[in-house]
């Protein structure tokens, strides 16, 4: 045991308050300070109550079964369901029930868009350039909606990141950060629809951002943010 | 059956299920049935915000982030402690929505004494006699880590905070726990 005390001690068991653990080395030093001993000595003890009662109460949550609990059947359901369709690119990534029933119409929607893009549709509401640009392959760059906007159904970004997954945009009211709603596209075409349903439920002045995740849901990038504004016409 | 066995079993499961093999996904889409009983037991935990539609929705959600990253579960743990994290998760995303929304008074139930106990009450109790002195923000943060099992990167994305909000709620978290029950401990595990 030493009296020694390094400033470096007060931050490893800074580390150890906010992570719950520490280097096995940097644990033997500050277990052989005599300063620092009885404060991780507790420290782990209170660590080791607070993670037997979390594993009692997961334990619990596991093991009891009380009669036929919601969600059981459906859970079930659902996995068949899944099982039924080619995993290629991702299952279908909608953030809720009755929006996983929409993955398909969704997916078809956004096919529809692509080949309206390609091939030439409502110019003057197309994207601000459609020359292919050059896209750093870290950068995720917004297209629409941004500035003020006839609506807000169409979402489209560049991406030049590879191995993308699929996307996941979130959209809040610019005035109310906490209103945000997460929404994700069925593949990696960078493109997102609104549904008529989630279209009336958007703000008037909204900010999004996109983040490009792989199959793994991993997240591998996000643009900044972009805000748009209903126009009132 | 020992537990590593259980688990490599597991694995194998997942593998066959992946594989395309019917008798595996036969057996795995019924065990996924646990996806709607911990969503349940963690809903009447936290005083049944959710209704039973509610429930069925997310149960749904999460079968499908299960799906999405079934290629990732390696066998470390059981099936189902792999799939408690995404109830979780979800739970704890599906929480934190309907707090911000106003919920309509048809839905409010007034029960307030329940007919059974809650399931775990005991160790929810002691968990809760440990927590109860902590901000709601700290003791959110910890009952993510502890209970729920995220990391400070999902922990910081389920609640909209920095991850250095996460650490530091963290950190005056254990600090004050410390303080509290550190001088209770016997001297000799010190």
């Amino acid at each position: 045991m030493s009296n020694v005390h390094p400033d470096r001690h007060a931050g490893w068991l800074r580390e150890w308050h906010a992570e719950g653990r520490l280097d096995d080395v940097q644990c033997d030093e500050l277990l052989a300070c005599t300063h620092c001993a009885a404060e991780a000595g507790e420290l782990a003890q209170v660590l080791e109550a607070l993670d037997s009662a979390a594993e009692e109460v997961r334990k619990s949550d596991l093991e009891s079964d009380q009669g036929d609990a919601p969600g059981q059947d459906e859970a079930e359901a659902e996995m068949r369901r899944l099982m039924g369709e080619p995993r290629a690119g991702g299952a279908p990534g909608v953030t809720s029930g009755w929006m996983g029933r929409l993955g398909p119409w969704l997916a078809v929607a956004a096919a529809l868009v692509a080949a309206l893009l390609l091939y030439g549709g409502d110019k003057d509401d197309g994207p601000a350039d459609s020359t292919p640009i050059e896209l750093a392959e870290d950068k995720i760059e917004l297209i629409r909606p941004l500035g003020e906007v006839s609506d807000h159904e169409r979402f489209e970004w560049r991406c030049g990141l590879a191995g993308i997954g699929y996307y996941e945009l979130r959209i809040w009211d610019a005035k109310d950060r906490e209103s945000e709603e997460r929404f994700e596209t069925y593949d990696s075409t960078p493109t997102w629809i609104a549904t008529d349903e989630i279209r009336a439920s958007l703000p008037r002045q909204l900010r999004w951002q996109v983040l490009a995740r792989g199959d793994d849901g991993e997240e591998l990038g996000r643009s900044e943010v972009g805000e748009s504004l209903l126009s009132s016409d | 059956m020992p537990r590593s066995e259980s688990h490599h079993q597991d694995l194998a499961l997942v593998q066959g299920v992946l594989a395309g093999q019917s008798d595996a996904q036969g057996k795995f889409c019924t065990r996924m049935r646990c996806i709607g009983r911990i969503l349940a037991n963690r809903n009447r935990r936290y005083g049944c915000p959710l209704n039973d539609h509610d429930l069925a929705d997310l149960a749904q959600e999460t079968a499908m982030a299960v799906w999405r990253r079934l290629d990732t579960y390696r066998g470390l743990a059981s099936l189902e402690t792999w799939v408690y994290r995404f109830c979780a998760l979800n739970m704890t995303s599906a929480m934190r929505k309907r707090r911000r929304s106003p919920r309509p008074l048809s839905e409010i139930e007034f029960d307030v004494e329940p007919s059974v106990e809650p399931a775990g009450a005991a160790d929810e109790a002691e968990l809760d006699s440990m927590l109860r002195h902590l901000s709601e923000r700290e003791a959110e943060v910890l009952r993510l880590r502890h209970v729920d099992g995220l990391g400070n990167q999902e922990i910081c994305e389920v609640l909209e905070i920095s991850i250095n909000s996460v650490k530091t709620h963290s950190l005056h978290a254990m600090a004050k726990l410390r303080e509290l029950f550190g001088s209770r401990l016997p001297k000799e595990a010190r």
